[in-house]
């Protein structure tokens, strides 16, 4: 994409599924796949006569997000409606915030290419979810699914700080992370737990005023925030060279055709009407509480990150790898408390577990091998009792069969020969086997030095020590 | 104030009403002396006034994150003219 000195402006409104166990407004619970409408109550339905009773939990989430991004906290939280008509709203209206969103301005801090910068969040507010129509089940009727209506939504609304499709996905990213590491949002995009707007314009250096933007809905991935942003960035670009204007307008990521285009219908009269709930009255947060949320903060990722490589002596990257997101975090702290090295615990869980979780579609909070097995995987390799290679066997079959370490490698007969004698009996039977080989070698053919390792490697199942095989063969040779 | 036929209109489309050409003259005559009537209150200064959104000086009732079970799907659809295999129809939408 050639940007032709044009500068795109991004912001993103990323919509968070608050992780409580009812709605925004009433008791109902919100277990995701539930049969339809099992879950919407009267006041769900927005039935005659209900009120809504707002969740403390909820507003425990806002403020710790609040805190975590040293937002303004609103001292007093006002409810307001927001009016418009689809079938999956039932009252007709939702239950949103405008004025004092229980957040006000904050940051964050991103990174990428080694360079920091800070991204403003101008708001975040509570707000209820609406419920889902279902287009392709009837020829004549849409269905309507209730149980989504009124869970609890954070939206948080960022500056127009992004540059670049990239930055928004690190935005996106640090977002994700700081939900996670708060236990307010499970994060899962898959599920529509996460779920991103993006308000993107392009404009050129000197100009003082933002292009005329347009807004993408209906971007349901990391992959896709960058993809749609792209697509966009280059459709404007193209259409101001050719002298055209763009207009103001919602358009719709579509992931297939990896294209966006305009959704005309949305943008008929686009008045919600906004006036206070008068159902609700304000919601007073004291400093005090304030304050409390702040001290129970759990430790945030960034500080987290600072705090492994000061004390494990990880690299950026390593701990970059294993802070990505909290269940890898706590996985790696686990394995640590067993006391192995650090090091090797990143290189395992980042290495051989993440590839078995990618192998199997999974992740790491429905991996099969526990910080426990790993841990022994490690302390078995460190007192040079298995080899490498069997430590991937084994964790191959913890993997399939589960059981206990110890158990296994008595079982699979993994571990490792350093016995000098028995590995000395293997080596005598390589080397006369292959005379015209080792007579090379003698005479200076050090390549095929790894050969006969691997040879003896082969005989054991890979459960000879290869330092032992060295040695000996090294003896060998001066012989 | 004065409000327009596209004004009119989109009143129209946001509230869901039909409105007959015919009428469209008398109502947009009402609504003018209505906006008129209600921006009667814009001659009052209220520079140095907090809004108020509620009348009530008390903090909300918060309440506790407990599910309750008691949904009755059967009973709450009873309500309902059109539905099945436990969702509820509308006509068709779509964008």
């Amino acid at each position: 994409m050639s940007l032709n000195n044009w500068q795109p402006v991004i912001g993103l409104e990323v919509h968070v599924q608050l992780a409580t166990r009812t709605k925004l407004f009433s008791s109902s619970p919100i277990a995701f796949g539930a049969e339809p409408n099992t879950q919407a109550s009267e006041i769900d339905l927005g039935l005659p006569g209900v009120l809504p009773v707002l969740n403390k939990e909820a507003i425990n989430h806002a403020l710790k997000f609040g805190c975590a991004i040293n937002a303004q906290i609103s001292e007093k939280v006002i409810f307001a409606r927001k009016n418009y008509f689809y079938p999956d709203l039932p009252k007709g209206y939702q239950i949103s915030q405008l004025d004092d969103p229980i957040v006000g301005r904050g940051s964050v801090e991103i990174k990428l290419d080694e360079k920091s910068k800070i991204i403003g969040v101008t708001r975040a507010h509570l707000e209820e979810d609406a419920g889902k129509s279902i287009h392709d089940l009837y020829t004549n009727n849409s269905a309507i699914d209730l149980n989504r209506a009124g869970t609890c939504l954070l939206e948080i609304v960022s500056e127009p700080d992004l540059s670049s499709a990239e930055e928004a996905v690190e935005y996106l990213k640090k977002i994700h992370s700081i939900v996670t590491f708060l236990g307010i949002s499970d994060g899962d995009m898959s599920q529509g737990s996460m779920r991103c707007d993006a308000n993107v314009s392009v404009k050129k250096p000197d100009d003082q005023e933002l292009g005329t933007r347009t807004e993408l809905k209906n971007i349901n991935s990391f992959k896709f925030v960058e993809k749609a942003i792209i697509f966009e960035i280059d459709r404007q670009i193209k259409e101001l060279e050719k002298g055209r204007k763009i207009v103001q307008e919602t358009r719709l990521y579509d992931s297939k055709k990896n294209l966006t285009r305009s959704m005309r219908s949305k943008e008929e009269a686009n008045d919600y009407r906004y006036f206070p709930e008068p159902d609700l009255i304000p919601i007073k947060i004291s400093e005090d509480q304030i304050n409390d949320v702040r001290k129970n903060l759990p430790e945030l990722p960034d500080i987290m990150k600072a705090r492994l490589m000061k004390s494990y002596d990880l690299s950026d990257e390593n701990a970059e790898l294993v802070t990505a997101n909290k269940e890898t975090a706590s996985f790696f702290e686990d394995v640590l408390s067993y006391e192995v090295s650090p090091k090797n615990a990143v290189n395992w869980i980042t290495g051989d577990l993440f590839a078995l979780l990618n192998k199997n579609d999974t992740n790491i909070s429905e991996s099969k091998v526990s910080p426990k097995h790993i841990a022994e995987i490690i302390q078995n390799i460190e007192d040079q009792k298995i080899s490498g290679p069997s430590a991937k066997k084994l964790l191959e079959i913890v993997w399939s069969e589960g059981g206990e370490i110890q158990e296994l490698i008595q079982n699979e007969g993994l571990e490792q020969i350093s016995n000098d004698d028995e590995i000395e009996k293997i080596l005598d039977e390589v080397i006369s086997e292959n005379q015209k080989q080792f007579e090379q070698l003698k005479s200076g053919k050090d390549r095929l030095q790894g050969f006969f390792v691997g040879q003896v490697m082969k005989k054991t199942s890979g459960s000879a020590s290869p330092q032992v095989v060295n040695k000996l063969l090294k003896e060998k040779l001066s012989k | 104030m004065k409000i327009t036929k596209q004004d009119l209109k989109n009143i129209s489309l946001l509230s869901k009403i039909k409105i007959d050409e015919e009428r469209s003259a008398s109502l947009i005559e009402d609504l003018e002396s209505i906006l008129t009537m209600v921006n009667k209150m814009d001659e009052l200064d209220t520079s140095k006034v907090n809004p108020l959104t509620h009348p009530i000086e008390n903090t909300q009732t918060l309440r506790e994150d407990i599910e309750k079970k008691d949904i009755e799907r059967e009973k709450l659809q009873e309500l309902s003219k059109e539905k099945d295999s436990g969702f509820y129809l509308t006509p068709k939408v779509i964008e």
